[in-house]
């Protein structure tokens, strides 16, 4: 086997691959964000590709639908606009309320959006990867957001891409409320089925809520990651767990999480992010 | 001229595994890219070459995902080891020959991989999960490993690469 080179090739090699697997940390994540940042422009061009592609062939697939997509749009923004409305009416009494009884006026939040350019390629995690990063203002635990409700947060951050754990990855918990019945849990994910199905579970529900199919989900704001109400799934069953003491609901998370192409980043207002709480 | 191309190759090869769909039935294993590439370099280099670039790759996969630094480039080296090994063991139609050690390899890669996440602590250790990936992988290989080993095999070619042969 080692005949010409002798030993030392091997040596070398050998240890190359133990220094690699006890690299300290800090130095690590340096060396992965540094390629990540050298590939980045390839990356996003790549995705950007594959994107346009996908879109136009959805547009070739559905052009026959068009005009009923149209009409079914029209009647969901007509809808939209009423509810906007009401909303709109009902946060002028919010303030005035809030005003009243001296509550601090509750700072608003900015919304980046972003392109999912990649997930995570070994399978291993539900992760994605943004077209944004610090260059746009992003950090770690920052919430993602897609149009339909809660899809992760923000883990690790390079100049130009962040890194997203999605709520269906077993190693993400966020803390949750049900608002029908008060009830809160941790939620957690337990990956992809192999049917493509994701389905999170809450766990440590109060036995004394019954918890009903179609349940909502949102997020409780306990824990200073994500801010209260903000949409997750609804409940799909619900059932004792292995102490008894508690309950734990199955909940079909409200984001496509399989098939998300864009995402919307939770930022602090300018005051948030200076301190100005 | 040979080793920028090859870093160009490593790189590409991990951007393209990295947007590509992972399909859920297939235990969410995107097409094992980089892994077909070390079998490319496994066929045609030096055994030292040929590791020493499984290491590369090892680094620049890890570095797009989160695998720890270090895992895929272990895994990625005992592949192409394997393959190295078994090389000479052709048969008659060159594809199904890259069909089967490139499922081989990345089949191994995914399962060496996952064993060390499991044993590092990274991932729970789930048999059917595990089983699933490893399968999954091996299967998707078997379909890319030939097709990337084509492509980089005629990148070699047009870049004046290929003059020596197999070594």
């Amino acid at each position: 086997m080692v005949r010409r080179g002798g030993f030392l090739p091997w040596i070398v090699l050998l240890t190359v691959l133990l220094a690699l697997l006890n690299l300290p940390l800090p130095l690590a994540a340096g060396i992965k964000a540094s390629v990540r940042e050298t590939l980045a422009p390839l990356h996003a061009l790549i995705s950007r590709a594959g994107l346009r592609l996908r879109e136009a062939f959805d547009t070739l697939r559905g052009i026959g639908g068009l005009a009923a997509e149209n009409r079914a749009l029209q009647a969901e923004m007509l809808r939209l606009r009423t509810e906007v409305r009401s909303l709109q009416a009902a946060a002028r009494d919010n303030d005035e309320l809030r005003a009243l009884i001296g509550f601090r006026q509750r700072a608003g939040r900015r919304l980046t959006a972003a392109e999912v350019i990649a997930r995570d390629s070994s399978g291993w995690w539900q992760t994605l990867r943004l077209d944004r990063g610090r260059m746009d203002g992003l950090r770690p635990d920052l919430p993602v957001l897609t149009p339909d409700g809660l899809a992760g947060r923000i883990t690790e951050v390079t100049d130009r891409t962040a890194d997203v754990l999605l709520i269906s990855d077993p190693g993400c918990r966020v803390s949750v409320r049900l608002p029908r019945t008060g009830a809160h849990g941790i939620l957690r994910g337990t990956g992809m089925r192999p049917d493509g199905q994701i389905l999170c579970r809450v766990d440590f529900v109060h036995p004394r809520h019954a918890i009903r199919p179609g349940d909502e989900v949102a997020t409780s704001g306990l824990g200073g990651i994500y801010p209260p109400d903000l949409p997750v799934g609804h409940v799909e069953t619900a059932t004792p767990d292995a102490t008894g003491i508690y309950r734990t609901a199955w909940v079909l998370p409200r984001a496509d999480l399989g098939r998300m192409r864009r995402a919307f980043v939770l930022t602090p207002s300018a005051s948030e992010a200076g301190g100005g709480r | 001229m040979k080793w920028p191309a090859t870093v160009v190759l490593i790189g590409a090869a991990g951007v393209l595994q990295a947007v590509l769909p992972a399909p859920a039935i297939a235990g969410q294993t995107a097409p094992p890219v980089m892994a077909s590439l070390v079998v490319h370099f496994a066929l045609r280099r030096s055994r030292a070459e040929a590791l020493s670039l499984a290491i590369a790759c090892g680094v620049v996969f890890d570095s797009l995902g989160r695998v720890p630094l270090g895992f895929s480039s272990a895994a990625f080296a005992a592949a192409a080891l394997l393959v190295h090994r078994y090389r000479d063991e052709v048969f008659e139609w060159r594809a199904l020959t890259h069909v089967i050690l490139g499922a081989a390899a990345a089949g191994g890669a995914t399962l060496i991989t996952g064993l060390l996440l499991t044993a590092a602590g990274h991932v729970a250790f789930a048999l059917g999960w595990l089983t699933l990936k490893t399968a999954g992988a091996a299967v998707l290989a078997g379909v890319t490993a030939p097709l990337v080993c084509a492509a980089a095999q005629r990148l070699e070619h047009l870049i004046g690469l290929d003059a020596g042969g197999r070594r």
